[in-house]
């Protein structure tokens, strides 16, 4: 999808004021010295650089919490669902995000459809915001899911020198931008673009040190290689990586039932792969008692699995598993995140030999 | 003796009392006692903030014996027991396994019954330590090493947190009246801090006080109270189901915190716990932890 026109913005207010008329707008916003999605309003500042938030813009399409509709007994069996009709807009989204909800959209969208959630995906307005700055955690580069936007988007906003390059993607942008009377962008504009988002791909240091295309026969090759060992036993189990990451989408559902046992709510909640009791079954029996065989499932599944099920990557790179994972261990002579795939890839690639006889830092807990 | 005999008093008592009846038929409701060991009450006195909440409790439960709440003495037959408070005296143990033979369900309340919470800091040291620093003269008491109710009973159901959750307590007596197994979680605090959109305590204030955060090795439940308003978790909820101790041990050291201070931080409200304890100690490898050296 080629960008229909290329207009130009002087500030974002009038953009923010034209998209909150008819849309619940969301935007990365400053909270305790981060970012987090929140609901803004004609006079916030939502952030336009590479806004890695702390949690990300899935929880405005798949909440939660969400409850899933309500029941009642007595005179049969009466079912009210939630009206989700309301126009969402995600203002400033990254272009890594973009690309987690495109991953989302196969998940939920595939051979199974979560109606929940492409009612909100399909009333939501995309204003993406190419990143002309890339954090330090991020190896967007190497999936090619940033720093720039090429598709998928309603708006896409490019931050310039002097004010905002505004391209239109889809009919739906082309509404909200009609009652504004932009000016057309020129030739240098669009030329200014280039040169900033060059730029930002040139200042991404960090870069996964295997091909994507190669990553599954890698994986594969390596599924009992003996660094997997220290990695796992420097992990907490604690989910972070997993609630912090765009592309994952396990959620439980449960049924909460009033004392009065005549009226509930089904409700589903996010569940994370990294936690014991996330595949325990009848008997406490367990498919992933080991904290290793999670860690393992989590790195496997982001990297290469899903996109053997999905056909779209389920890392996009943004750096929100290296940002929040509680766990820093020493890998070799650097203190790193223990959640960030390029570090475990890294590991991965050196011989096994190099791990005989490594100390076990804590042993191994189940 | 020849004592006068106090007239009689004319207050009405009984009017101050909180009405623990509601207008549903009592038979169906849940007969329970509520029991107090070594512990400050504060569950106790929270159960009395769900109750004035949430009135749907009271069609639940029909209280025979909540001594902060009613003046009625026990009585008996009751099905639900909920036992607050660690077991510190050898008539603790008599009580608590005439009130295991008589309940049907048996709830640990509050961190205290649990764990042992902050009474147990007092395992630590000498009991002849304890005794003199509290008592004029310690040969009139005969006080034990704290422990939570399960070391001498089997506990149906774990209630825990300093004071308890609410959510978490509603669940359970719903679960009970229905006569299911309640949900309750065994996931770390930082899944419900994560969910809720907070910072990480631990990642961004290094090296102070308030960055020793057990977030990761507690069990939630606690819909992460103490870290939404910015404050570390003590892990006052006991370990998770799977907690990794040394990576947290070896994250505080990685900090800077002495084993002074990692130690008083595991042993604040669950050291008496496995894991816990296996933290308190880790730092030097030792058998005894810090408060048991001062003490001799």
């Amino acid at each position: 999808m080629k960008s229909k026109s290329a207009l130009r913005l002087e500030n974002l207010d009038i953009l923010i004021e034209a998209v909150l008329q008819k849309h619940l707008t969301y935007g990365p916003l400053a909270k305790d010295g981060e970012y987090a999605w929140q609901k803004i309003d004609p006079k916030s500042n939502p952030y336009m650089g590479c806004a890695v938030t702390m949690l990300p813009a899935k929880h405005i399409l798949q909440p939660v919490w969400q409850d899933i509709y309500s029941f009642k007994f007595g005179n049969g069996f009466q079912i009210k669902e939630p009206e989700l009709a309301e126009k969402i807009a995600l203002f400033g989204i990254s272009p890594c995000d973009v690309n987690s909800i495109l991953a989302l959209d196969r998940v939920f969208g595939g051979r199974l459809i979560d109606p929940y959630y492409w009612k909100r995906r399909e009333n939501t307005l995309i204003v993406a915001a190419n990143c002309t700055e890339v954090a330090g955690e991020s190896f967007c580069t190497s999936w090619d899911t940033g720093p720039e936007l090429y598709s998928n988007y309603d708006l896409l906003i490019t931050e310039l020198s002097d004010g905002y390059l505004l391209e239109v993607g889809s009919p739906k942008g082309e509404d909200v931008v009609a009652v504004l009377n932009l000016p057309k962008a020129t030739q240098d504009h669009l030329n200014e673009k280039a040169v900033r988002l060059n730029a930002a791909r040139a200042a991404t240091k960090k870069k996964l040190p295997v091909a994507p295309d190669d990553l599954h026969r890698f994986l594969k090759e390596r599924f009992n290689h003996p660094a997997w060992v220290p990695n796992s036993d420097a992990c907490f189990s604690c989910g972070n990586c997993t609630i912090a990451c765009p592309t994952c989408y396990c959620f439980d559902i449960r049924d909460e039932v009033m004392p009065s046992r005549s009226i509930g709510v089904r409700r589903s909640e996010w569940d994370s792969c990294q936690l014991l009791e996330f595949a325990e079954v009848g008997f406490h029996a367990n498919f992933r008692r080991l904290r290793i065989d999670r860690f393992k499932h989590r790195t496997i599944h982001k990297l290469s699995w899903m996109k053997q099920q999905y056909g779209l990557t389920g890392c996009v790179g943004c750096g929100r598993c290296v940002r929040w994972c509680p766990s820093w261990p020493e890998r070799r002579g650097r203190i790193t995140s223990l959640a960030d795939p390029v570090e475990i890839v890294t590991d991965l690639m050196e011989p096994s030999e190099r791990y005989e006889g490594i100390e076990r830092p804590g042993g191994v807990i189940a | 003796m020849n004592l006068k005999k106090p007239p009689a008093r004319t207050l009405d008592l009984k009017r101050t009392e909180v009405k623990l009846t509601a207008s549903v038929n009592s038979n169906d409701k849940v007969k329970t006692a509520l029991f107090k060991f070594t512990c400050c009450a504060g569950c106790q006195f929270a159960l009395l903030y769900f109750f004035h909440q949430l009135p749907e409790t009271l069609e639940l439960l029909d209280f025979v014996y909540f001594k902060m709440a009613m003046r009625k003495e026990l009585e008996e037959p009751y099905e639900l027991a909920f036992v607050e408070g660690g077991v510190s005296t050898p008539e603790h143990i008599e009580q608590l396994k005439a009130i295991r033979s008589q309940a049907k369900v048996l709830v640990a309340f509050g961190a205290c019954a649990a764990h042992g919470g902050i009474p147990s800091i007092k395992n630590w040291q000498t009991e002849r330590a304890v005794e003199e620093n509290v008592y004029p003269d310690p040969l009139l008491v005969s006080s034990i090493k704290v422990s939570p109710i399960d070391e001498f009973v089997k506990v149906d159901y774990h209630l825990r947190g300093c004071p308890i959750d609410e959510v978490e307590f509603m669940e359970l007596i719903r679960s009970v009246a229905a006569d299911k197994s309640p949900y309750i979680r065994g996931h770390p605090v930082c899944v419900e801090c994560k969910l809720r959109n907070n910072i990480c305590i631990l990642l961004m204030r290094e090296g102070v006080q308030e960055g020793m955060c057990l977030g990761p090795v507690t069990r939630a439940g606690c819909r992460a109270v103490c870290t939404s308003n910015m404050r570390a978790c003590f892990g006052c909820r006991g370990p998770m189901s799977n907690s990794n101790i040394p990576e947290m041990v070896r994250t505080f050291m990685g900090k800077g915190f002495s084993a002074k201070d990692i130690e008083m931080r595991f042993t604040e409200y669950a050291g008496l716990s496995a894991e816990f304890s296996e933290g308190a100690r880790a730092y030097y490898g030792r058998k005894t932890p810090y408060y048991h050296r001062k003490a001799a």
